[in-house]
C-alpha cells in the first residue's frame, strides 16, 4: 500500500468517524428531542393492505411514495423506531450526496460539505408537518442518479431510450420529485460529461413531461404534477428550507462549471484552501466539520424550534391516551390559545373530575366555544369532535364527525374503529361489517377486527362491551335535530332525556357558567344531589353568590350551599373593588393578582359579555 | 451430442409435456357424480338469482357463500356451450368472452347456474338450480354516477365516473381533484345521449353549470338577479332547452335514526335557453308561495313535470314558534303544458297530490315512451337518499293510476334513470346496509311491472363489501362521454368562454322576490 492510498484510506475512516458522530447526534436529536411519534398527531398515515385503497395510490405520478409513506408509517410504533427510520434517511441523503460528489469531483475527498442536505432534512422533519414521501422520493431520485452517472450507456440511442425510460419511470413513481433527478442529470450529462444534446435533451423531456402528462393522459393538476413529493404542498414551517435542499445540489453543478474557468478556478482554490485552514490535515478538518454542523444544526433548531406546536401535539397524545393529568399539566404550559386548546383543557378536566373546581384555573378567553368547539373548530379536528361527542353519548353526531374524518383523514384504525362500533351499537350490523372488514386490512389490527366482527355476528354480547355498556347507557331515546351550532340547549335537553348523564350535567354547568346564565344554575341545583357530589364545586359556590345578590334570592339556601371560605374570598375582592371606588380597572392589577382563577374575576374581566343579562354593579 | 444438448432436449420436452398438461387441464370440466341435493338455492353475493339481465351486461361475477373446500358452477342456456368454472374459493369469476357468447346467443330465454360444492366430508352437494331470465332488449352501454364516501358536510375527493356496462372498464368523467375540490353533481344527459349534457360545480370560483354541446364544455353562469345556482336539471326533447331547479337547502342531523336530513328552505325551478342563453320562469313553476323542484320534461316536450309544496312558513309548527315540522313537508307531483313552438306556458295540474298518496313525491322521471313516470316516495322531504323508508312508484299517465314497484326495499331506493328503450331503469339504493347507495338495475316491461333488480356487477364481487364509497345519481348513457377530464376542468374555470346567463325579467312580472329572504327566518325544530 503507497503512502497516498494509506492517507485515503485513513480520510475515509476519518470521514465514517464523522458520519458516525453526526448520526448519532441527529438520532439523539430525534429521540430526546424532537419526539417523533407526535409527528403522528399532524400526519395520519391511513394504509389498508386492500386492492382498491392501494389501487389509488397508482393512479397519480409519486402515489407509489405517498403509498410506501403511509405504509412506512404504520410501523412507527415508538419514538425510538421513528428515530432510527429517520436517521437512516439521512444518513441514505449523505451517502448519494457523497458518492455524486465523488463522481463529481472525478474521486475527490469529500468531508462536511455532503452531509448539509441531510442536516437541513433533519430539521425538516423535527417541524412534525414534512412528508416523509418527499424525503424517501428524494433518496429514490439520488440513488437513481449516482446508479445512471455510472452507468449511462455509451451509444447515443441508447442513451436517450435509457434516459427516457427512467424519467417517465421516476416520475410515476416520485411524482415531481422526479425533477431533482431530470435537472441533475441534465446538468451532469452539459456541465461534466459535456454531451450537450443529451444533457438539453434530459433538460427539456424533464421540464415538459408533467405539464404534457397533466394536460393529457394523467388526472392531476399542473401544479400538482410539478411538485408533487418536489417541495411540500401545504404551507409549512421553514418552506425555504425544503427549496433549499434541491437547489443545493443545482448550486454545485454551477460552481463546477465556474471552476472549469481558469480564472474563477484560482480563486475558487484560494477561498477552498483558506476554508480548510491550510496546513490543518483531513482529520482535524472533518472534527472542525464535524462541530460546526453540528452546532450550527443546534442553532437552527434553537432559534427556529417551536415549542408550542410540540405541546400542542403532546396535549393531543396525552388526550388520545387518557393520560387527563399529563394533558392538564402541558396544558399550563400551552402559551397560544385557541378554542381547539380550551375545548381539549376542558374535557381533560371534566375526566379528571374537576372541571367545575378547576376550569377558570385557565383563562377562558373563548367562553363556551372553548367547551364545545364551533363548526369550523369541529372540522379542523373531526376525529376528536367525533370522541366527544361519544362521550357526550350522541352517537349520531359521533358518526357524524368520525365520518368527516374518514374523508379529510382517511381510514385510520381509530376511525374505522369508531365507525364500526357506532353502527353496530346502534343495530346496523351490515354497516358496521363493512368498517371491520376495513379495519382487518391495517397492519397490526388484524386481531382487533376479527373479535370485532365476532361481536357484530353475535349482539348480545354486546352488552358485556364497556365502551357499548357505557354509550347504550347515555344515548338518546328521542330524536332531536343538530345543526352544527352550540347551545346549552342540546345540552339541556341531553339531560332530560337522560338524567343520569353526568357528562352533559357538568358542560350544561359549565356552559352556564361561561354564558353567565347565572338563573339556569340555580334550576338545576338539586342535580348536585342526585348526582352525590360531597359539596357543591368552587365555581358554581362563586356563580351562587353572584346570583344572591339579586333581592329574590333565598339567602337561607346560600348558607347550605357555598362554603365560609368562598364567602370570605368574595367579601375580599368586593373589599379589592371598593378599595378602588368600584373602579374595575384601576383594580384590575390587584385582582389578577389575587383572583385570577376566579369565577368573578372571568365575568369581569375574562369575558365580560358574560354578564349583560346579569346586574351590573352586583359585586358592589 | 454433448451433456449440455441432452439437457436442452430434455428442457423442451419437459415444456412441451406441461404445456401439454395445462392444456388438457383447463379443457377437462369435472364431473360430479354423486352429488347430495340440497333441497334449496346456494347462498350467493351479490344475489344473481331470479333476476332478468341484458343480453349485453358484463359477466355478473359473484362470490358463493357457502362453506366448502371445491367448488364447481356451471352456466348454461338453451344454445351455446355452457360455462363450467372449478375452484377452491367460492369466487366466481367468468370468463367474458364465453359469457359474452353465452348471453347474446340466447336472448329471451333462461340462463341457468349450477352450483355444487364438496363439503369437508368429501361429500359434492347440488343446490337448486339459479335460473335468471335473459330479456330480448339490451340496456343503453354506459353508467354515469358520482361516486365519493358518504357526504354529510365536508368531502375531499369525488368525483363522477363512467362505467362500460357490457364489461367491467371504469373511467373518469371528472375528478374534483382537477377543480380545486369542489364539490360536482346532477349530470343529466339530453337523452342519453353524451354530445350534450352538463353537470354542476359548486364551491370555490368554479361554481357554475358545465354545459358540454358538440364536444365543447362552457361555463354557464346561471346566478341572476332572479335566479341562482342551478341545481337539478332536466333537458327538453328539443335539446335548447334545460329546465333547472335553484334551491336553497340546508343539511341538518337527526340524532335518532338516519343521522342526515336535508331541507328545502326555498326553490323555484326555470328554464335555460342554451341558443339565447337567457333564463326564463313563469310564476307557476317559481310561486313565491310554494316550493318547486326536481323539474323532468315528458318526452315529447309538451309537459314540464316537477314536485312541489307549500311554502315552509306553511308548515310552521303551532306548538313550538318559529320551528317547522319536518315530517309534514310533502311534495305534490305537478305538471305544466308547455308548448314548445310558441314557447308558452299552459296550465298547470296536479298529477298526484301527496295528500292522496300519503308520502312525499319527488324526483319524477318520465319514460321515454311516455307512458309512465317513475317518481319516489318517502314519507317527507324532498332529498329522498336520507329518508330510510324511500321507494320507487310509477305512475301510468293515461290512466293516472300509480302504484309502489314490487323492486323496494325497506331501505331508501331513489333517484332513478331509463334506458333509452325504456325497458331498463338503473336506481340506487341502500338496501345493503342503509348507508351505502350502489346502482341497481331492473327490467321494466311493457305493463309497467319491474323484475327483481341486481346490483352493477364488478370485476371483483368481493369488491362491494370493503368499498367505502358510494355510488350516486346513475345515469344511462348510449355512448361514453367524449370530453376528456382535462378540457372540462379547463373550461369550469376558463373565463374565455365562459357566459353569464342573461334573465328574461318580463317571465317575473308576478314573482315575489322577497320570497327567498322570508324563508331565511324558518327554523328546524331543535326539540
Amino acid at each position: 500500500m503507497t503512502g497516498s492510498d494509506k492517507n485515503r484510506v485513513s480520510a475515509k475512516i476519518d470521514v465514517w468517524i464523522q458520519e458516525y458522530l453526526v448520526f448519532t447526534a441527529c438520532f439523539l436529536y430525534f429521540l430526546l428531542g424532537v419526539h417523533p411519534k407526535l409527528i403522528l398527531e399532524l400526519q395520519f398515515p391511513a394504509f389498508l393492505m386492500d386492492v382498491n385503497f392501494l389501487k389509488d395510490f397508482l393512479q397519480i405520478p409519486g402515489g407509489l411514495m405517498d403509498g410506501l409513506s403511509a405504509f412506512i408509517m404504520r410501523f412507527w410504533l415508538s419514538d425510538f423506531i421513528i428515530s432510527v427510520f429517520l436517521t437512516l434517511c439521512c444518513w441514505c441523503v449523505a451517502f448519494f450526496t457523497r458518492k455524486w460528489l465523488e463522481v463529481l469531483t472525478a474521486n475527490r475527498f469529500f468531508h462536511t460539505f455532503h452531509l448539509i442536505p441531510a442536516v437541513l432534512l433533519a430539521f425538516l422533519h423535527s417541524q412534525y408537518d414534512f412528508n416523509l414521501s418527499i424525503t424517501l422520493a428524494f433518496i429514490v431520485n439520488l440513488a437513481f442518479l449516482n446508479l445512471i452517472i455510472r452507468w449511462n450507456p455509451k451509444q447515443v440511442v441508447l442513451q436517450i431510450i435509457v434516459d427516457i425510460i427512467a424519467i417517465v419511470f421516476l416520475f410515476w413513481i416520485t411524482g415531481g420529485a422526479f425533477l431533482i433527478y431530470g435537472v441533475l442529470f441534465g446538468l451532469h450529462e452539459l456541465i461534466v460529461k459535456k454531451r450537450y444534446i443529451n444533457g438539453l435533451f434530459i433538460l427539456v423531456f424533464s421540464s415538459l413531461l408533467p405539464y404534457v402528462a397533466s394536460s393529457s393522459i394523467i388526472l392531476i393538476t399542473l401544479k400538482q404534477a410539478y411538485l408533487h413529493n418536489l417541495i411540500p404542498e401545504n404551507s409549512i414551517k421553514f418552506l425555504s428550507i425544503a427549496y433549499i435542499i434541491p437547489l443545493f445540489y443545482i448550486l454545485v453543478y454551477v460552481i463546477a462549471s465556474f471552476t472549469k474557468i481558469g480564472a474563477v478556478t484560482k480563486s475558487f482554490e484560494k477561498i477552498t484552501g483558506f476554508i480548510r485552514l491550510g496546513k490543518l490535515n483531513i482529520r482535524w478538518q472533518c472534527v472542525l466539520g464535524t462541530l460546526l454542523i453540528i452546532c450550527g444544526t443546534i442553532l437552527l433548531t434553537d432559534i427556529t424550534y417551536d415549542n408550542n406546536q410540540r405541546l400542542d401535539l403532546e396535549l393531543n397524545q396525552y388526550m388520545q391516551d387518557g393520560r387527563w393529568d399529563d394533558a392538564i399539566h402541558t396544558a399550563r404550559q400551552c402559551t397560544v390559545a385557541s378554542p381547539f386548546l380550551f375545548h381539549q383543557i376542558n374535557l381533560a378536566l371534566f375526566q379528571s373530575g374537576t372541571l367545575l373546581d378547576n376550569m377558570f384555573s385557565f383563562q377562558q378567553y373563548f367562553g363556551s366555544s372553548g367547551l364545545i368547539m364551533d363548526f369550523n373548530w369541529r372540522s379542523y379536528s373531526p376525529a376528536k369532535t367525533s370522541d366527544f361527542y361519544w362521550k357526550l353519548g350522541l352517537i349520531n353526531e359521533s358518526l357524524h364527525w368520525a365520518h368527516e374524518a374518514l374523508e379529510l383523514k382517511g381510514p385510520t384504525p381509530e376511525i374505522l374503529k369508531r365507525l364500526g362500533m357506532a353502527y353496530m351499537i346502534k343495530g346496523d350490523h351490515i354497516a358496521a361489517k363493512r368498517f371491520f372488514l376495513n379495519l382487518k386490512n391495517v397492519p397490526f389490527y388484524e386481531k382487533t377486527a376479527d373479535d370485532l366482527i365476532r361481536l357484530n355476528d353475535s349482539p348480545s354480547e354486546l352488552a358485556q362491551v364497556r365502551d357499548a355498556q357505557y354509550i347504550q347507557s347515555y344515548m338518546l331515546s328521542k330524536d332531536y335535530i343538530h345543526l352544527n351550532t352550540t347551545s346549552s340547549a342540546e345540552l339541556e335537553l341531553l339531560l332530560n332525556r337522560n338524567p343520569s348523564n353526568k357528562m352533559a350535567f357538568e358542560y350544561l354547568m359549565a356552559y352556564y357558567l361561561l354564558t353567565g346564565n347565572l338563573n339556569g344554575i340555580v334550576n338545576y341545583l338539586p342535580a348536585f344531589g342526585f348526582f352525590r357530589y360531597s359539596h357543591i364545586p368552587r365555581y358554581i359556590q362563586e356563580a351562587l353568590l353572584i346570583a344572591s345578590l339579586k333581592s329574590n334570592f333565598d339567602q337561607n339556601k346560600l348558607n347550605n350551599l357555598v362554603q365560609p371560605i368562598t364567602r370570605q374570598y368574595f367579601l375580599n375582592y368586593q373589599q379589592i373593588l371598593n378599595k378602588y371606588k368600584g373602579n374595575i380597572y384601576d383594580a384590575a392589577p390587584e385582582l389578577q393578582a389575587q383572583f385570577a382563577d376566579t369565577y368573578w374575576y372571568y365575568l369581569m374581566y375574562v369575558r365580560p359579555e358574560a354578564r349583560q343579562s346579569e346586574m351590573k354593579n352586583e359585586f358592589q | 451430442m454433448n451433456f449440455n444438448n441432452y439437457i436442452k432436449i430434455a428442457g423442451y420436452w419437459f415444456l412441451l409435456i406441461s404445456i401439454v398438461f395445462f392444456c388438457v387441464g383447463c379443457v377437462t370440466q369435472k364431473n360430479i357424480p354423486d352429488a347430495k341435493p340440497a333441497g334449496r338455492l346456494p347462498g350467493i353475493q351479490p344475489d344473481y338469482s331470479g333476476i332478468v339481465i341484458p343480453p349485453n351486461i358484463a359477466p355478473l361475477n359473484f362470490s358463493i357463500k357457502e362453506t366448502g373446500e371445491d367448488f364447481v358452477v356451471r352456466i348454461h342456456s338453451k344454445n351455446g356451450e355452457p360455462i363450467q368454472i372449478e375452484n377452491n374459493s367460492g369466487l366466481i369469476q367468468i370468463p367474458m368472452k364465453q359469457w359474452k357468447r353465452l348471453v347474446s346467443e340466447n336472448p329471451g330465454e333462461e340462463l341457468i347456474v349450477d352450483i355444487y360444492l364438496k363439503n369437508q366430508a368429501g361429500q359434492w352437494i347440488s343446490f337448486n338450480p339459479i335460473v335468471n331470465k335473459i330479456a330480448q332488449e339490451s340496456m343503453d352501454g354506459y353508467l354515469s354516477f358520482r361516486r365519493f364516501k358518504p357526504l354529510f358536510n365536508l368531502w375531499k375527493k369525488m368525483g363522477i365516473f363512467q362505467r362500460c356496462l357490457e364489461n367491467f372498464d371504469e373511467k373518469p368523467i371528472l375528478l374534483n381533484r382537477l377543480t380545486q375540490d369542489n364539490c360536482m353533481n346532477c349530470h343529466t344527459f339530453w337523452q342519453n345521449e353524451t354530445d350534450k349534457w352538463l353537470l354542476h360545480l359548486r364551491g370555490g370560483p368554479g361554481t357554475a353549470m358545465l354545459l358540454v354541446t358538440d364536444g365543447k364544455a362552457r361555463r354557464v353562469n346561471t346566478k341572476t338577479k332572479f335566479s341562482g345556482v342551478a341545481a337539478y336539471s332536466a333537458w327538453h326533447p328539443s335539446g335548447e332547452l334545460v329546465a333547472f331547479s335553484v334551491s336553497k337547502l340546508l343539511l341538518f342531523h337527526h340524532e335518532m335514526g338516519e343521522d342526515r336530513d336535508v331541507l328545502d328552505r326555498s326553490s323555484d325551478i326555470y328554464v335555460y335557453d342554451i341558443n339565447t342563453n337567457t333564463i326564463t320562469t313563469t310564476p307557476q313553476i317559481s310561486d313565491p308561495h310554494r316550493m318547486e323542484i326536481w323539474p323532468a320534461w315528458s318526452p315529447d316536450g309538451t309537459y314540464l313535470y316537477f314536485c312541489s309544496a307549500p311554502e315552509l312558513e306553511s308548515y310552521a309548527d303551532s306548538s313550538r314558534s318559529g320551528e317547522v315540522a319536518l315530517n309534514k313537508i310533502k311534495y305534490d307531483l305537478m305538471r305544466i303544458a308547455y308548448d314548445p313552438l310558441k314557447h308558452s306556458w299552459g296550465n298547470l295540474e296536479t298529477v298526484i297530490s301527496s295528500s292522496d298518496i300519503g308520502l312525499s313525491i319527488t324526483e319524477p322521471r318520465v319514460s321515454p315512451d311516455g307512458r309512465f313516470v317513475l317518481f319516489t316516495a318517502a314519507s317527507n322531504s324532498q332529498f329522498p337518499i336520507y329518508i330510510q323508508s324511500a321507494d320507487l312508484y310509477v305512475l301510468e299517465v293515461k290512466t293516472n293510476r300509480w302504484k309502489k314497484l314490487e323492486l323496494n326495499s325497506d331501505k331508501a331506493d331513489s333517484f332513478h334513470s331509463w334506458s333509452s328503450n325504456g325497458r331498463w331503469i338503473v336506481f340506487s339504493s341502500k338496501r345493503e346496509d342503509g348507508l351505502f347507495t350502489k346502482p341497481y338495475f331492473s327490467y321494466f316491461d311493457t305493463s309497467g311491472h319491474a323484475a327483481k333488480p341486481f346490483v352493477l356487477p364488478q370485476e371483483n364481487p368481493l369488491s362491494y363489501e370493503t368499498s367505502l364509497e358510494i355510488y350516486n345519481a346513475p345515469e344511462f348513457t348510449k355512448e361514453p362521454v367524449h370530453i376528456s377530464p382535462q378540457d372540462l376542468a379547463k373550461a369550469a374555470f376558463s373565463e374565455q368562454d365562459a357566459l353569464n346567463a342573461k334573465f328574461d325579467s318580463t317571465s317575473v312580472a308576478e314573482k315575489n322576490t322577497n320570497k327567498t329572504n322570508s324563508a331565511k327566518q324558518v327554523r328546524v325544530p331543535s326539540k
